[in-house]
């Protein structure tokens, strides 16, 4: 089977083929940090395609000795969500709250306006406590990778993390549950 | 349930993703497609590039323009002395 590595430098000497090995192992986890940074529906699959594209056109600028591939790769993920974050129009975020029927109180219907609840916390974030949030909480980066990502310091992206798990709290205390 | 599973269930929940089957396909399909544009693109450049710098793309390209000069007075006195 062939490592990564040997992958990237199939590219790099111009087949282009070792790079379908790359789109596969990296689909999953590219379209999933767009998804949860910038947006949802089919504009996701768009992005995603432009970040391979983009990683496939700058494969030669990435430097092993400097981060992992999916670091790299993340990076330019990162970038891509920001662009589109900028171009994208401001959405109405006076969402219909899920509707209950009280009557027949649901676990499903309690779960689905408690994620909806959370999801609004999450898209309501501002953009750089909601990119380290991602990355940390969904995609278990170490505060370094993270911080190497958003090209800033490991302090900085601890403090991003942990204003955003507050206000997810928050959110969550809102809804009316209280830890016990 | 508490706070901490609830919140649990829900990063779980946005971890899951469909990848569509036919995404690498896709990608791969775009690339194929953008080299292919990149070739024709640069082929069209060595054209534009050659007919710059060869002393006989710039003499061919001069003699053009001259012909074309000397074609547009013919015409203009043709039309001047036939009224």
């Amino acid at each position: 089977m062939v490592n990564e590595s040997d992958a990237i430098q199939r590219v790099l000497d111009g087949d282009r083929e070792s790079f379908r090995l790359l789109v596969r192992r990296y689909e999953g986890p590219v379209i999933r940090v767009i998804r949860n940074m910038a947006c949802d529906g089919e504009s996701v699959e768009d992005l995603a395609q432009e970040v391979f594209l983009t990683a496939y056109a700058r494969l030669a600028t990435f430097d092993p000795a400097r981060s992992a591939f999916s670091t790299w790769l993340f990076t330019i993920a990162r970038n891509k969500s920001i662009n589109a974050l900028k171009k994208k129009r401001p959405q109405a975020r006076s969402r219909l709250p899920v509707q209950i029927d009280s009557t027949q109180p649901s676990k499903d219907s309690e779960r689905n306006e408690l994620f909806a609840r959370l999801d609004r916390a999450l898209e309501s974030l501002p953009p750089r406590q909601r990119r380290a949030f991602v990355l940390a909480e969904f995609e278990a980066l170490s505060y370094a990778e993270i911080a190497r990502i958003e090209a800033t310091r490991i302090g900085t992206v601890k403090s991003r993390i942990s204003r955003a798990k507050q206000k997810l709290a928050h959110a969550l205390r809102q809804y009316g549950i209280e830890e016990k | 349930m508490k706070n901490e599973d609830r919140y649990q269930a829900w990063t779980q929940s946005r971890r899951q993703i469909d990848v569509d089957r036919g995404f690498s396909e896709r990608v791969m399909n775009r690339l194929a497609r953008d080299e292919a544009r990149r070739v024709g693109r640069s082929r069209r450049w060595v054209l534009t590039e050659r007919m710059c710098t060869a002393s006989w793309a710039k003499a061919a390209a001069v003699g053009f323009a001259a012909l074309i000069g000397i074609a547009r007075a013919l015409l203009t006195l043709h039309v001047l002395f036939s009224a």
